[in-house]
């Protein structure tokens, strides 16, 4: 029974909200929905790498172009049945998993940061190979990408966000994320109490990569376009953004992070048109400035919504 | 013969940290590791743990060559420790701190951790009791959703032994495990090494300072000084061991 709730949840809120956004939002609001739903899984799939095994990955927006061009390809060239989006999503995981593969395993068997250092050069690197790469449209992009519009759009993209936020919790809440956590408190002391640290650290890499990848197909097939802009460093340092606002090592945390940033710049685009100048991205910097003064450890620190509300609830 | 170490030695550079180090440890016995301040205990600990790796000599543990091991794997075949500076999961509760040991057990795989059908909740369930058997054990139970990391001391050392203790080692390692404990707590202490060497069958060698508990309990000591064993036997021969009095209180000068 508990290893069915958790999946009636995630296809009941899938289902609420696209129902909400077909009735009462417009297609403007909804592309920030659905962009909403695309980084809250970026967010949790990297929190896991970078909050909760304690690595720093500095390439997501690199696994998750890797997702959304093979997504991309593999619709626009194998439909074997109409409605097979999950499947190029599944896809576009699996090409971006097997590339956190190739990547996590020379550099996680070393300590320290020199993974932020390859999956910065891997981003880009990916990124440049794209711009170049003619089959895929170079500079100009992939155009005409099969995706579903509307509520279905929306239930599929929430059903995805709602389904990786559910699979992340679940396996940090395991034994395999608990040997997650040994690994960002004291990598010396997991060794030493029979933890294959090399094994945990590429696992958690590969199923971060998994999931952005995933994350990149949903992108490609929602904007029905894609181009090698859209994944530029920033995206990158962007997710790094939602996970630390939202606090390391704090599922829920991501999701508040995600929800935040896709949100406040475009909350504050009538500013921009009253003021007549680009205020956003300094009232954005600001508003990071004081979370790293105020609240460094991010807004819900390692606790969880749910903690949180427990111990409301009853307090002992 | 459960551990025994032929000739064993390492070098940092130049630095010649122990020579030719000979030592057993039989299965279910308890042996303490002396020597003064620089003798080379924790690096003959890092050693035996796979940390170091020797630069000669041959490590061996239960009829098997550990030399070339990586930690987890010599971990695996059970040979856990505990740290001189406590190296607890501060971020982690108690519980979960235990429980970390168990995972090299962990009899589920990835995808039922994704999952969480009923052999994964089974399996939880189970280890979660067993861990708090082993902190019953310690008298820990009460602590055990505290982060560890805010615990005191004395606290912090006794979550190290049972930590060490979940991965059913056949051999433990405790480096200073009474270091920071008043009087009263190191005689606790003392009891409840013997009890879980009794109660699961384990041989125990252990580096300590206090020779109040390492004459107390350890039926044999091994006397390092300098990377080089210098006297070997019971507590009462070392006691009055010339070699070793010396090693500690320096040789009068003669006129």
């Amino acid at each position: 029974m508990q290893a069915y709730r958790g999946w009636i949840l995630v296809f009941g809120l899938a289902f609420v909200i696209s129902l909400l956004s077909e009735f009462a939002l417009n297609a403007y609001l909804q592309q920030i929905l659905f962009f909403i739903a695309i980084n809250i899984m970026l967010s949790t799939s990297l929190n896991l790498v970078n909050g909760f095994c304690g690595q720093f990955s500095l390439g997501h927006a690199g696994f998750m172009a890797v997702g959304a061009y093979t997504g991309a390809v593999v619709s626009l060239y194998f439909q074997p049945f109409p409605w097979a989006y999950p499947i190029y999503v599944v896809a576009g995981g699996i090409a971006a998993a097997i590339a956190g593969f190739l990547v996590g395993m020379p550099s996680l068997r070393l300590r320290g940061d020199y993974l932020a250092i390859v999956t910065l050069g891997f981003g880009e690197i990916i990124r440049v190979i794209l711009l170049n790469l003619d089959i895929v449209g170079g500079a100009r992009g992939l155009y005409g990408i099969p995706g579903e519009t509307g509520a279905l759009a929306c239930f599929h993209v929430f059903a995805w966000s709602g389904a990786t936020v559910l699979l992340l919790w679940r396996l940090v809440h395991s034994s395999y994320g608990r040997a997650f956590m040994s690994v960002r408190e004291d990598e010396v002391a997991s060794e030493c109490m029979g933890i294959n640290t090399t094994r945990v650290k590429v696992s958690a890499f590969v199923i971060s990569s998994f999931f952005a990848g995933c994350a990149g197909a949903l992108f490609a097939q929602t904007t029905n376009s894609l181009n090698p802009a859209s994944f530029q460093f920033i995206k990158s340092v962007d997710a790094v953004i939602m996970v630390v606002l939202g606090g390391m090592g704090s599922l829920t945390g991501s999701v508040l992070g995600a929800v935040i940033v896709t949100i406040l710049p475009e909350a504050l685009r009538p500013l921009q048109e009253w003021t007549g100048v680009d205020i956003r991205m300094v009232i954005y910097s600001l508003a990071l400035i004081m979370l790293m003064i105020w609240r460094p450890t991010g807004l819900l620190g390692t606790k969880e919504w749910t903690s949180i509300w427990r111990k409301r609830a009853a307090p002992s | 013969m459960l551990l025994h170490l032929k000739d064993v030695s390492i070098r940092f550079g130049g630095l010649k940290v122990i020579e030719n180090m000979n030592m057993a440890v039989n299965s279910g016995e308890l042996v303490g590791l002396i020597g003064p301040n620089g003798a080379g205990k924790t690096t003959a600990f890092n050693l035996i743990t796979g940390i170091y790796k020797p630069t000669s000599g041959e490590i061996i543990f239960n009829g098997e060559k550990i030399n070339s091991l990586k930690a987890y794997e010599i971990a695996r075949r059970g040979v856990i420790r505990t740290f001189q500076n406590i190296r607890l999961f501060a971020n982690l509760s108690v519980l979960e701190n235990v429980l970390v040991t168990m995972h090299m057990g962990c009899p589920y795989g990835l995808l039922a951790a994704f999952t969480h059908g009923p052999k994964f909740t089974r399996v939880e369930r189970e280890s979660r009791q067993k861990a708090m058997e082993l902190l019953e054990i310690f008298n820990l139970q009460g602590l055990a959703q505290d982060l560890a990391g805010s615990l005191p001391y004395g606290i912090q050392r006794k979550i190290e032994i049972v930590r060490a203790l979940a991965g059913h080692p056949k051999l433990i390692l405790l480096d200073e495990p009474a270091a920071g404990m008043n009087p009263a707590e190191t005689a606790e202490l003392m009891g409840l090494i013997r009890k879980i060497r009794d109660e699961f069958n384990l041989a125990v060698l252990l580096i300590e300072h206090d020779m109040k508990l390492v004459m107390g309990i350890c039926e044999r000591i091994v006397v390092l000084d300098h990377g080089v064993v210098i006297a070997e036997g019971l507590p009462k021969e070392i006691q009055s061991n010339t070699k070793v009095i010396e090693a500690y209180l320096g040789v009068e000068e003669s006129a």
